[in-house]
């Protein structure tokens, strides 16, 4: 989001949902390495509250490299329970889930993107056809 | 051993904002974690770059194991600062950061595992020769070991939780009547608040001092202490709320004893980095071991202050395997130096916590003055997290100045916004018994108890 931009940071507020998303100073993110197994990683994806529009926002749940589901593209049609990509952290893969059915409006972070809990992952327009994933 | 480049602070609040500080100082890059609730923080601000770890709640992001360890992998943290409380003493913290080749800037796991376990601890420490509170040698077997061992050290006893600290899983008592109920409940306590039944009895050591010593160990062996810290103004729920250094009773040769014994028991663990051996100080003078810290502490500033060493700075360079840069022959403490916690709590309503927005904030300033804080004004304090809003440390030639100046320093300050506890500060520190540094850890609960009857 903050790609092709000046800014610093980027504030999105939508209802009780806040996200904000900082630029780290320095860009050089590494590659995640195998962790050892900690079995503590609860929750995969955190449920985005109710928008006051008919956009729904889904956002990482844990802190990790984001990989997006190949049909994860613009226009696409989700189904609720349907995976939008996987979240790797210490070893472990979490499935990232759509939570309602329509078109995914943007994919806003990039294959292997370092995430951070809260940020915006990926926006649907609910009830939206859009074309079913091939 | 490589120097250490980038270093993630597990952690939030003033000690975050101290660690930044060092790191800047030494052109190490830093990287902030933070909860949603604390996204406006000022630590999230210092940092080069910051990762939100998750929901305010502790264990979902400043105790979620997971997610810190990937916050330093995806931005390339090749160290850890825990700070204090948090994952500061969790060996199993520290063994995931070695693991993941992130340095844990404090001692190793064994040692962080062989002092927190206060029995254990009590074992290894007397076989260094270093005194502890009369006592049972491990832990209670059962109802007879119990009655057995406190008919033996006498009346008035403490049961206390093996896995214990910060003043909890404590029981006093004073009857052979009442030891059996109370080693129930206190057995079932200590399983509540740490998941492990096991208690220990030792004497009630009565009207005692708290003083503590700071020791510094570095990856070669070599083991310097920088005297001790007088911490016994504590509040009702055994925190405490004034340290000072020197402590105002301790002569020369007993500072000299105490300090052998801290770094005998340091020494005993294997430790390195910064640590605090807490000891109790009876009537007589006699010291006597109660537990070891092994991280930085709230209160490491008053030691920096009269020393001249900057601990947070030597831990990092501890940590990147360099050598203590003194010897106990170089250390010298000048003058005197006090802290106050100013914490987000009304002492006229029992120190409940107090969250609202700083409306207004001004600072003192001026000679040996320093403050450690995160807030700033226009800051709202959330309320999921420890009520302490910053430190005031002032330094003095002596204890008559440090002690006018703290006073001059409590009446410049203001907050506004929410409560805090400045006034009591300020009462403390009037009271002729503790200028004449005559006063134990019940100082100020009697105080507060004596003037509660007056106003009645």
């Amino acid at each position: 989001m903050l790609q092709g931009s000046e800014a610093e940071e980027l504030t999105v507020a939508a209802g009780e949902l806040q996200v904000r998303i900082r630029r780290g100073h320095s860009t050089d993110w590494h590659e995640a390495e195998p962790l050892p197994d900690s079995g503590g990683v609860e929750t995969a994806v955190q449920q985005p509250e109710a928008a006051a529009d008919n956009l729904s926002r889904i956002s990482a749940g844990m802190v990790g490299i984001f990989h997006p589901a190949a049909e994860l593209k613009p226009g696409t049609h989700m189904q609720p329970g349907q995976v939008i990509g996987v979240i790797e952290s210490m070893k472990q893969i979490n499935e990232v889930i759509s939570p309602d059915a329509g078109a995914v409006r943007e994919v806003l972070v990039e294959d292997r993107s370092p995430v951070e809990f809260g940020q915006v992952l990926v926006t649907i327009e609910k009830g939206s056809e859009g074309h079913a994933a091939s | 051993m490589p120097p250490v480049k980038k270093v993630l602070i597990a952690n939030r609040g003033e000690i975050a904002v101290r660690i930044i500080r060092a790191c800047k100082e030494m052109k190490i890059a830093t990287v902030a974690v933070y909860s949603t609730a604390d996204a406006d923080s000022l630590h999230v601000q210092m940092a080069d770059e910051a990762v939100c770890i998750g929901p305010p709640a502790s264990k979902d992001s400043y105790l979620h194991m997971p997610n810190i360890i990937s916050a330093a992998i995806i931005t390339g943290a090749d160290a850890v600062h825990p700070g204090y409380g948090y994952f500061s003493e969790s060996p199993s913290f520290t063994e995931a950061c070695e693991s993941c080749n992130i340095r844990f800037i404090g001692p190793p796991a064994t040692a962080i595992e062989k002092m927190g376990d206060k029995a254990k601890a009590r074992e290894i420490v007397t076989s260094a020769r270093v005194p502890v509170i009369p006592g049972a040698k491990g832990i209670i077997a059962n109802d007879q070991d119990a009655l057995r061992t406190a008919q033996k050290i006498g009346y008035p006893v403490l049961i206390k939780a093996s896995a214990g600290g910060g003043g909890r899983g404590i029981r006093r008592v004073d009857r052979p009547d009442d030891l059996l109920t109370a080693l129930k409940t206190a057995m079932a306590e200590a399983e509540a608040s740490f998941g492990i039944a096991d208690v220990y009895v030792e004497k009630l050591i009565e009207n005692a001092r708290h003083v503590e010593v700071q020791i510094l160990g570095d990856k070669h062996g070599h083991y310097v202490h920088l005297g001790e810290r007088e911490c016994s103004i504590q509040n009702s729920r055994r925190q405490k709320m004034i340290e000072e250094a020197p402590c105002p009773i301790l002569d020369a040769d007993t500072r000299k004893k105490m300090g052998a014994a801290a770094v005998r028991a340091a020494r005993a663990v294997g430790y390195c980095s910064a640590g605090t051996v807490e000891f109790l100080v009876d009537a007589d003078k006699k010291f006597y071991f109660m537990e070891m810290n092994t991280r930085i502490q709230v209160e490491h500033p008053v030691t920096e202050a009269v020393t001249g060493l900057d601990l947070v700075k030597l831990q990092l360079a501890i940590a990147a395997g360099e050598k203590l840069p003194c010897t106990q022959r170089d250390i010298s403490f000048r003058g005197h130096s006090i802290e106050c916690r100013i914490t987000a709590e009304d002492p006229e309503r029992a120190f409940q916590p107090s969250v609202g927005k700083i409306n207004r904030l001004a600072w003192p300033g001026g000679p040996g003055v320093r403050i450690d804080s995160h807030m700033y004004q226009g800051y709202t304090v959330p309320p999921y997290y420890d009520p302490l809003l910053g430190k005031l440390i002032v330094w003095g030639k002596d204890r008559q100045e440090a002690i006018a100046r703290m006073l001059r320093c409590l009446a410049e300050m203001r907050i506004e916004g929410l409560k805090t506890n400045t006034a009591l500060h300020s009462r403390i520190l009037l009271d002729p018994n503790y200028q004449k540094g005559e006063f134990n850890t019940t100082f100020v609960t009697r105080k507060l108890a004596d003037a509660g009857r007056e106003a009645a």
